[in-house]
C-alpha cells in the first residue's frame, strides 16, 4: 500500500515537473506571451493534493532561478505556491474535484498572481522580467496607468494566457491519468478556529 | 503527505531514522552556510556555490515548516499558516535567508549569522538548554538583577574613590567592574590606590559567587532535563517491549 502511494506521488510529481519545465521551454523557444511554468504545479495540486503542487513548484522555481534567471528570483515561488493552493483547495468540494469551480479558481489566480508578481518584481529589480511583459507594461504606461498597476496589468495578461492553457490541459490530463494515480477524494481537515485554542 | 513531512521535520511521537537524519542534515547545512562568512573580500566560486545551495535548502526547510505548522501546533486551524511567518524562529530563519538572495540591502548581510539558530531548532541539547532557560526564567532573572546591581555598586564605589585619571567616566568604571567580576580582566583599566585595590579584591571575591550562580542554575536544570528525557525514553522502550 505504501509502495503504491509512493509510486503514485512520484509519477504524478515527475509528470508535473516535466510539464512545468517542458511548457516553459516551449513558451521560451516560441516567444509566446506566457510563462506556462505553473501548469504542472496546478495539475499535481488537483490530481494529488496541494502539498504535491507546492513541492514540485519549488523544484521548478529552483531550476529556473539557477538556469534562467538570478538566484533571487526564487521568491517568485510565492506565485507558484498560490497556484498550488488555489487550484488544490478551491477545485475540491467536499473532497471531490468539481470542474465547475475551475473558472472561479482561475479568475482568483489571475488577479492575485498579477498583483503578487508586480509586487515581487518591484521589490526585486523594479522592472519587468520578460519581453512580452515589458510590451504590455509600456502599453499600460502609455495609457497613463501608475507603475505598479501597469506591472500588474502586464503580468495579468501573461497569467491569463497561462491560465487558459491550464484550463484546457488540466481537465484532459486528469481524465487521462488512471484512477490508481490520482486522489479522487482528498480533504484537508482544516478549520477556522483560533490557532491558539487548546485541545 | 503533510503529516509525513511533519514527521520527518519534527519527529512527532517517537523519533524515527528519517527525522534524525533530517535533523543532522539541516544542522550540517546551517553550519556550512556560514562558512563563506569566515572569508573576507571577493568570494570564490566555491563559496558562492556553497552560499546559494545552502540557502536554497534552508528556504525549502522554511517552506516545509510553514506548510506543516498546523500539525506542529496540534491544532488544524487555517490561521496556523498565517501565524507561522511571525513566529520568532520563522522570522530569524527568513532574516538569515533574504540577504543572500539580494532582497535586503547589503547592510543586512550580518543577519546571515541567524542561520545558526537552526542548530537551536534541531539540536536536542540546544532544545534542553532552551527549556532550562524557560523553566528557570524567574530565578535567572532574579540572579541577573542581583549581578547587575552588584556590578553597578562596585563600579560606583570604584568611580567615587579612584582618581579621574584611572576611571575618567562612569562607563569606564562599569566596564572595569564587568570584566573584573566575570574574571575576564583585560587589564587596560585598573585601580592604582591601595584602598581601590582592596575594594577590587573584596568585590572580586564576593562577585565571583554572584556571577557563577546562573551557571549553577543552568547546569542543575540541564541535568534535570537530561534525566527527564532518559526516564521518558526508558518508559517508551518498556512500552515497546510490552
Amino acid at each position: 500500500m505504501k509502495n503504491r502511494t509512493f509510486r503514485k506521488y512520484a509519477v504524478i510529481m515527475l509528470i508535473g515537473i516535466a510539464l512545468n519545465l517542458g511548457l516553459y521551454w516551449i513558451a521560451h523557444v516560441f516567444h509566446l506571451p506566457a510563462w506556462l511554468d505553473t501548469t504542472g504545479t496546478a495539475f499535481a495540486a488537483v490530481t494529488l493534493e496541494p502539498t504535491a503542487g507546492l513541492v514540485i513548484g519549488y523544484i521548478t522555481n529552483l531550476f529556473e532561478s539557477n538556469a534562467v534567471y538570478a538566484s533571487n528570483s526564487i521568491v517568485y515561488y510565492a506565485i507558484t505556491a498560490l497556484c498550488a493552493l488555489l487550484f488544490g483547495l478551491l477545485m475540491r468540494k467536499n473532497g471531490k474535484i468539481s470542474w465547475k469551480r475551475l473558472p472561479l479558481a482561475s479568475v482568483i489566480y489571475i488577479v492575485m498572481s498579477a498583483f503578487l508578481s508586480a509586487a515581487i518584481s518591484l521589490w526585486r529589480t523594479g522592472v519587468t522580467n520578460s519581453g512580452w511583459e515589458q510590451k504590455f507594461f509600456e502599453i499600460a504606461r502609455a495609457n497613463n496607468m501608475p507603475v505598479f498597476i501597469s506591472m500588474a496589468f502586464a503580468a495579468g495578461v501573461l497569467k491569463t494566457a497561462d491560465t487558459i492553457v491550464m484550463c484546457v490541459l488540466i481537465p484532459i490530463l486528469y481524465k487521462v491519468v488512471p484512477k490508481d494515480y490520482k486522489n479522487e477524494y482528498y480533504k484537508e481537515n482544516l478549520t477556522w478556529k483560533s490557532p491558539f485554542a487548546v485541545k | 503527505m503533510r503529516e509525513q513531512i511533519c514527521n520527518v521535520i519534527y519527529g512527532q511521537g517517537k523519533k524515527g531514522h528519517s527525522n534524525v537524519y533530517y535533523d543532522w542534515f539541516i544542522m550540517a547545512v546551517a553550519i556550512l552556510s556560514v562558512v563563506p562568512l569566515m572569508f573576507r573580500g571577493e568570494q570564490s566560486e566555491l563559496m558562492k556555490a556553497i552560499e546559494s545551495i545552502t540557502v536554497y535548502i534552508l528556504f525549502f526547510d522554511y517552506i516545509l515548516r510553514w506548510m506543516t505548522h498546523d500539525f506542529r501546533m496540534k491544532n488544524h486551524s487555517i490561521w496556523a499558516f498565517f501565524v507561522y511567518p511571525f513566529t520568532p524562529l520563522a522570522l530569524m530563519d527568513i532574516a538569515g535567508i533574504l540577504p543572500t538572495l539580494g532582497l535586503l540591502p547589503s547592510s543586512f548581510m550580518i543577519l546571515r549569522i541567524l542561520r545558526l539558530v537552526k542548530l537551536a531548532q534541531y539540536s536536542q541539547s540546544c532544545r534542553r538548554i532552551m527549556n532550562v532557560f524557560r523553566d528557570q526564567s524567574k530565578t535567572l532573572c532574579s540572579v541577573l538583577i542581583i549581578a547587575i546591581a552588584y556590578i553597578f555598586i562596585s563600579a560606583l564605589v570604584m568611580f567615587v574613590h579612584e582618581p579621574a585619571d584611572n576611571f575618567p567616566t562612569f562607563f569606564d568604571a562599569l566596564y572595569w567592574a564587568t570584566t573584573a567580576l566575570t574574571t575576564v580582566g583585560y587589564g587596560d583599566i585598573y585601580p592604582s590606590t591601595q584602598i581601590g585595590r582592596v575594594i577590587s579584591m573584596v568585590s572580586s571575591l564576593l562577585g565571583i559567587a554572584v556571577i557563577a550562580m546562573p551557571a549553577g542554575i543552568v547546569t542543575a536544570g540541564f541535568m534535570e532535563e537530561l534525566n527527564k528525557d532518559l526516564a521518558d525514553r526508558e518508559k517508551e522502550d518498556k512500552a515497546d517491549e510490552e
